[in-house]
């Protein structure tokens, strides 16, 4: 992890929620290429941390710094985050009725390009960029012209988050809790989807509870989070002994020496 | 000038002078309909606050207005109105058209096709003339409103409207559009016209109507636009009702429909309220039949100054009935409306099924929504639900397409029509409904100009 290669780098960053401080000091660098997974318990930040690199309002900043690459992300709004080339794949993602998945995906496209100054793609070159990436992901027509979200299963929801960060084609993408809710089958159609995306240039935050996500998408590193911050990082084979030990080992070595001095 | 008249004193004055003009199609019976009418305006005089169904419905700039009634206004020109119909028309399907300017049919802009034996879509006026056995039976007797001081108005000066009627077991097949526009004399003047249209839809027999009111130039004209509707749907039978009230935003426009429905029957209303600086629409169902369906579908859309009051009445008085009302409403600017949503469930009414949804969604801070649903229900095995929401377009909502890339403000515009689009999306008549995507989004976009196409 060269730092002169890192994608996303995070320093002491602290979030309140209604003046509740949820992250308390949290440093994470993910460089060009890698896939970082963070691990942690119900409660612990995983998902105020998803929530916070996409830009939600609801949670307030009060120390910390946040770059994609050179670009200060807490200067921008969320749309401009997006525009920098970053994707959250949300946890619950959010049904719209009344507005088509191929519509909103066109605007969200062709705004991303508009922000980049390339010009926009018309309905027809649309369609044409997205076609490859259908199939991969079981997605078929019927899917598209559908209201967003709107009446999918918690499969077919994930599955189009997937589809839709291969179609906007994003540097960085963090993924909130994918895993949740997927049967067997799901979970390895969106395992294949993210895998199939993983470059040099394209990194990925993959917050997960459990182990069995990282099965199919294999981390470059696993980062152990507890009470807003990350407090032990290693290889993919921490994620294997937190599955063996429970989360309660990591809280009780670190309560350890605490105990102590009490 | 009638600066000290009161406005019914003048609505009266006019009256007096034109009665000879407005025909009594040589009936003894219509005459004194329309006198009596015109007294019992006076007597109940224009609604007021205090009037218990227009207590948030400020009327005093329409009573302050003198308005001239559209008997006296020379025909327009024909190009015009030829130039307005074809942007409101449907050219690429079949339907029956009449087309109304100032309350006198335009026999050279209408065209009614082929109809089956014994269906009639003809103008009231020649109906009265040339079958007036036909329209008498029902002609005011749907609409009784001894307390409606308008469709008192409406009956002391309607000049003409649609006849359809569907003998029993009989189908209109298109869709019967009435086009009715308000046009200006040529110094100006605002006018009143006084539309006036009856429905009788035998048993088992099936239309759409749809009726249109419009500006004739779309140039901000003041007018008033006064329209009564009467329907009576047979056993069995289905009426699809749809308004589209797109009228210019100085007008003044105030109707009302007032149905009744027997044994199995279905009615469907959408009242689509876009335009006028204050519209008013009444939409009374009389379910007088067991196992009847009603549906009734509203959206409205106000900006600037423009004030939208809908009110609907359900009298369920048998059992064994549906009805499922769905309102939404868009406001921006200092716009303000009110939905009223009355239901009756009569004592005999047992096993009614009434549900009864309404939502705002405010764009400004100074737009106002005031909702009042009105349950009364006197028999005790029913089942009644409403909710209301009034509210800003849901945070998560806008935060999950901002995320996507979407600007802020491209993203309200695209949630806002997508609220409008959950009603339009209910139309059945395909050209209808694109026209009215086309209007709202150019009506969104012009509020988001970052919408795209």
């Amino acid at each position: 992890m060269a730092t002169n290669t890192n994608l996303l780098t995070i320093k002491n960053l602290h979030v309140e929620v209604d003046g509740n401080e949820i992250l308390k000091g949290l440093d994470l660098s993910v460089g060009a290429g890698e896939v970082h997974a963070i691990m942690g318990p119900n409660g612990s930040g995983k998902s105020t941390l998803a929530q916070v690199l996409a830009g939600n309002d609801d949670y307030d900043v009060t120390a910390g710094s946040v770059h994609l690459g050179e670009e200060d992300l807490l200067e921008l709004d969320a749309s401009e985050r997006a525009g920098e080339g970053l994707f959250l794949a949300f946890q619950y993602p959010v049904s719209i009725p009344g507005v088509s998945n191929t519509y909103f995906l066109r605007a969200a496209y062709n705004a991303i390009r508009s922000y980049r100054g390339q010009p926009e793609l018309d309905p027809m070159e649309f369609i044409n960029h997205i076609k490859p990436k259908m199939a991969p992901l079981d997605m078929n027509k019927e899917m598209l012209r559908r209201s967003v979200n709107h009446g999918f299963s918690g499969g077919e929801k994930k599955r189009n988050e997937i589809f839709q960060m291969s179609v906007l084609e994003p540097k960085l993408a963090v993924l909130d809790e994918t895993d949740s809710g997927l049967d067997i089958d799901a979970l390895r159609l969106v395992a294949e989807g993210v895998n199939a995306m993983r470059a040099e240039d394209r990194s990925f935050v993959v917050v997960t509870h459990y182990q069995r996500l990282l099965d199919y998408i294999v981390p470059d590193v696993v980062h152990v989070m507890v009470d807003g911050r990350i407090v032990r990082s290693g290889g993919k084979e921490l994620a294997l002994e937190l599955e063996d030990k429970g989360y309660g080992w990591v809280e009780e070595t670190l309560a350890g020496p605490q105990a102590v001095t009490a | 000038m009638s600066g000290a008249q009161t406005a019914e004193a003048r609505f009266q004055a006019d009256f007096l002078a034109r009665a000879g003009q407005l025909s009594a199609n040589g009936h003894s019976w219509l005459a004194p309909m329309r006198s009596s009418a015109i007294e019992r305006f006076v007597a109940l005089g224009l609604p007021t606050l205090r009037d218990e169904d227009w207590r948030k419905t400020d009327l005093r700039a329409l009573a302050s207005t003198d308005f001239r009634p559209a008997v006296d206004v020379a025909a327009s020109d024909p190009d015009a109105v030829a130039a307005r119909v074809a942007e409101l028309s449907f050219p690429d399907i079949e339907s029956h058209r009449l087309v109304f300017v100032n309350g006198r049919l335009a026999p050279e802009h209408s065209q009614v096709g082929t109809l089956p034996e014994g269906v009639r879509v003809e103008s009231l006026a020649r109906t009265l003339d040339d079958a007036p056995q036909l329209a008498q039976p029902h002609l005011g007797h749907v609409a009784q409103g001894e307390d409606d001081a308008f469709g008192a108005l409406n009956t002391a000066f309607m000049t003409d409207g649609a006849f359809v009627i569907v003998p029993d077991g009989g189908t209109i097949q298109a869709p019967v559009h009435l086009i009715f526009l308000a046009a200006s004399g040529a110094d100006g003047a605002p006018v009143a016209h006084y539309p006036r249209n009856l429905y009788v839809i035998g048993d088992g027999s099936r239309a759409t109507v749809l009726e249109t009111y419009a500006g004739l130039d779309d140039d901000g004209s003041v007018y008033l636009t006064n329209a009564l509707s009467e329907a009576v749907v047979g056993t069995e039978g289905t009426l699809t009702h749809y308004k589209r009230q797109q009228e210019s935003e100085s007008a003044f426009h105030v109707a009302r429909l007032e149905a009744r429905q027997e044994d199995r029957s279905t009615i469907t209303n959408f009242n689509i309220a876009l335009g006028g600086r204050l519209a008013r629409t009444d939409v009374g169902i009389h379910v007088d039949g067991s196992f009847c369906e009603t549906l009734l579908k509203g959206l409205y859309m106000g900006h600037r100054e423009q004030h939208i009051d809908n009110i609907t009445r359900l009298d369920h008085a048998l059992p064994d009935c549906h009805s499922h009302e769905r309102y939404k409403g868009i406001l921006d600017g200092q716009a303000s409306a009110v939905f009223t949503g009355r239901i009756l469930v009569r004592q005999d009414a047992q096993k009614t099924d009434a549900i009864q949804e309404n939502s705002g969604l405010l764009l400004s801070r100074d737009a106002t929504i005031n909702t009042q649903p009105q349950l009364e229900i006197f028999a005790d095995d029913v089942k009644c639900t409403h909710g209301a929401t009034v509210g800003e377009l849901p945070e998560n909502q806008l935060f999950y397409l901002r995320a996507r890339g979407i600007p802020a403000e491209e993203a309200t515009g695209i949630l806002t029509y997508a609220y409008a689009n959950e009603i339009i999306e209910l139309i059945e008549i395909e050209p209808l409904r694109a026209q009215l995507e086309q209007l709202i989004r150019r009506r969104v976009r012009e509020r988001f100009a970052s919408l795209k196409r």
